[in-house]
Formats: C-alpha cells, structure tokens, sequence
C-alpha cells in the first residue's frame, strides 16, 4: 500500500563505519523508501545525489564534539545541504547535543533524533519529514494555464502532493476563473504558458493586469528555451519570472517554494 | 536506477524512452509512472489529432500541436520523440510544408510505438470482469456531481469521480456520453461538459 515514504529516497552519511546504520537502512527500506548509504567522500555524495534525494539523515559518530576534525567536516557539509535546501535529521549522541547547537545555531533547522536510534521514533520521524511540507505550503493554491492538457496534467501530478492545483486550458477560460473564485481560496500563483494559440500568455497576462480581481496574482511563465528572449520582452508585464518546461520536478517545487515563502 | 527500478520499468527497454532521464525530471518512480501514464492516455487521440491536422493542411495548429508534444515527450524521457518534434514546430513555425510531409509519417510511427511497451506497464480492466453495473440513480448521481464540478472548473474532483467510476460497468446506454464526458475532463474541456449534460437534461 502506498504511503508518504514509498518511493522516497533517503540519502544516508556517516562519518565512520557504523553497524547501526545497516539497521536504520533496512528500516527505511521496509518503509518503502529507496535508500543509499555513504561514507566516504561526502561532498561529492551529496552533490551528485542531492537532487534526487527527498531526505537525508546525517548518523555522527560518538566522539564527534570532542574530534576537531570530524566536527569541521560535519559542520562544512551542513553547510552543503543547507545550499542544496534539503531536509536533514541529525542522529548523534545526547552528551554533545546542547553544546553543538548553542555553538553552531545553524544547526537548528535540522531535526535531531538521539542515539541509540528508537527504531520505532525513527520511522515516525521520517514519515513526519516527507509528508507534504507545510499546512501553509498545502493551503496554497496555484492554477495552471496552459493549452496542452497533457503537460498540464504532468505538472500538476508532480506538485499537487504540496499544493492545490486547478488547470485551465485558455486565457479566457483563465479570466473566468479566477473572477468566480472566492477570496477566502484565492489563487496565490499561476503558471501561464508562454506560447498558447488564439490568446497567447504575454496578452492574458495583460488582461490580468487589467482586472481588479487578478492583476496583484504573481504569474510564471512556462517556456522552451528558444523562448526565454521573448519572455525579457515581456518583462514590462511585470511577471514574476519564467520557469523551462525542461525543468525537473525538483526544480519546479524548490522555485514555487521559493516564490510562495 | 535502482534494481527495483529497473526491473519495474523493464518492459521499456529498448524502446525511445530512456527511463533513467524520465526518472531523474520525475525525482521518484511513483511520480515518473504516472506521467508515463498520462503520456500514454493521451497517445491515441494527439495522433488522430495531427493526422487530421496535417490532412487539413492546417499548418498554424498541427505546429502548436507538436510544439505541446514536445515538451511532455521530453520530461518522460522520449528525447528522441522531442527533437523530432521540435524539427516539425520549426518547420512549422518556417513555412516548411516540405519537411513537414517528409517527416510527418515518421514521426507518428515513433510516436505510436510506444503504446506498446507503455500498455504493458498499466493493467487494464478488461470488459467482463466481475464489475456491478452502476444504476440509474448512481449514473444521475455522477452526471449531477460532474456538472457542478464543471462549473466550478474544479479538475481534482472530476478526475476524483472518474477514478472512482472506474470501479464500475457503465450501462450500454449511458456508454457514449460518459465517454464524451471523460474525454473531456481529460482535456479540461469544463464548457463541453457543461453543454454535454444540459444537453441530456433536456432530451
């Protein structure tokens, strides 16, 4: 049966060897997620795992407060997953917990399980991380314009776990929407395609920013690479960027993420 | 790709779908067999669409056709099936009838052998297996649900029913138009469903 962590994939670091680690991986992987597990060059792990990765846990080796060089790793590669804007649970030993985040406040925005790992805690700790992000994030809602059905679909199969979605096939179809939604489920973002036959995305951005009801929503413009020049012509319009429709479900989710904070 | 990957998406190999590049655009197996699934919905109608297109002559919309193609070719990983499809749009786009007849035929031979490999991955219900008739009441039910729906723009719910519906024969006399309906949802066609069932409100 499917559930928030099948499919998921885990990216696992470990400073040191640790036995406790294969345990924590086959949990993971009897939850349904797919699971890889590094211990040596972790920088070069994280970079060409990352984008793929939906959650990382960081498992820290016992001595790690009191080995200077252990600690400086760590932190530098907190600093890498920090860049990447991935989720982390650091799993490390009580003893140390306080003093490393009293020092280092960075910290924070990691959750933090401690050692010995309770298998059980672990596994609700991990479904906690990779459900759907936010109820702030899961209250928005985004409309996708875009005359091909299929594409729209496909987006909104990738985003509509973390958001609300609604799709409209036409500019006016667009208009007509948004003028019947009612403010209390306001659209916060639409997805406008650039190249769109019969009303084409710069003049339903127009007509947007000419209603009352319609002209503060952000609009993003969908388009081929062959089209990003056209779309600076239109940055009079005042969209509020432009996403490839070559772009990734993880670059889609991070940008809108980004637009939506 | 995972082993579990591989071997869930095994029936694509040697087809013009690279899985490794759908996966990597979709982040999870799960969210990549549903954009396959999608894609392959959608295969028999985009094909009688162009060639009615292209038989038309009508250039300017069989351009935006492959144009829209395109780009969901890409994201699953059918690259090959994109750039012929990008040669066409810019054919198109150029006024070149010439490479468009030259190509036209090639492009939806490719475009329809995926059917193939796609149609093992998703198990079709076949007629005859043990499924209740949906009666009267819950055939007024559906078209009443999906008229509000409708209205409303709303795609979640209708494709919700849909799904649900799935679950069910469809009496012989009500086929046709809970086709149409269908097809519409799946196009986002909100105004030919309205009129499709007002329609049948007043027959």
């Amino acid at each position: 049966m499917e559930s928030v962590t099948t499919d998921k994939r885990i990216l696992i670091l470990m400073l040191q060897y640790s036995v406790v680690v294969k345990g924590i991986e086959k949990k993971l992987q009897d939850m349904g997620c797919n699971v890889t597990t590094v211990a040596d060059e972790l920088e070069n792990r994280i970079e060409r795992y990352s984008p793929e990765t939906d959650l990382l846990l960081f498992y820290l080796p016992g001595d790690l407060y009191d080995d200077a060089s252990k600690k400086a790793k760590f932190l530098k590669l907190c600093t890498l997953v920090t860049i990447k804007k991935k989720k982390m649970i650091l799993i490390g030993e009580a003893k140390y917990h306080d003093e490393l985040l009293k020092e280092h406040t960075e910290l924070r925005e990691y959750a933090w399980m401690n050692r010995p790992v309770d298998m059980k805690a672990l596994e609700n700790r991990v479904e906690s991380a990779l459900t759907p992000t936010t109820e702030a994030a899961k209250g928005k809602r985004i409309l996708i314009v875009d005359d091909d059905p299929s594409y729209a679909k496909m987006i909104r199969e990738w985003i509509k776990d973390t958001y609300r979605v609604d799709i409209v096939t036409g500019g006016m179809q667009a208009i007509s929407f948004l003028l019947k939604v009612p403010e209390s489920e306001k659209v916060d973002l639409i997805l406008l395609d650039y190249e769109m036959p019969v009303v084409d995305g710069p003049q339903v951005l127009q007509m947007l920013r000419q209603e009352e009801g319609t002209k503060d929503i952000p609009v993003i413009f969908l388009t081929g690479i062959g089209s990003k020049e056209a779309v600076m012509r239109v940055m009079s319009l005042k969209p509020e960027g432009y996403l490839l429709k070559s772009a990734t479900r993880m670059d889609i989710l991070d940008f809108l993420r980004d637009k939506l904070q | 790709m995972t082993e579990k990957e591989r071997e869930r998406f095994s029936c694509l190999e040697g087809s013009e779908i690279d899985v490794e590049v759908g996966l990597r655009n979709s982040g999870s197996s799960g969210s990549y067999l549903s954009l396959l699934k999608i894609f392959f919905e959608s295969i028999e109608e985009n094909e009688a669409q162009l060639n009615r297109l292209y038989n038309e002559q009508d250039i300017r919309n069989y351009t935006i056709k492959v144009h829209a193609l395109k780009s969901s070719a890409r994201i699953i990983g059918a690259t090959d099936l994109g750039e012929r499809a990008q040669g066409l749009e810019n054919a198109g786009k150029a006024g070149d009838t010439d490479y468009i007849a030259a190509e036209h035929e090639a492009f939806l031979s490719a475009y329809s052998s995926m059917q193939g490999p796609l149609s093992a991955l998703f198990r079709q219900k076949e007629e005859g297996e043990d499924r209740p008739e949906a009666d009267e009441s819950l055939m007024k039910s559906v078209y009443d649900e999906v008229l509000a729906a409708a209205e409303d723009m709303d795609c979640e719910r209708l494709d919700s029913f849909f799904a649900e519906m799935a679950d069910y024969k469809i009496p012989d006399g009500e086929a046709v138009l809970y086709e149409q309906l269908k097809v519409a949802t799946g196009r986002y066609e909100y105004r030919t469903i309205r009129r499709l069932l007002k329609e049948k409100q007043t027959s």
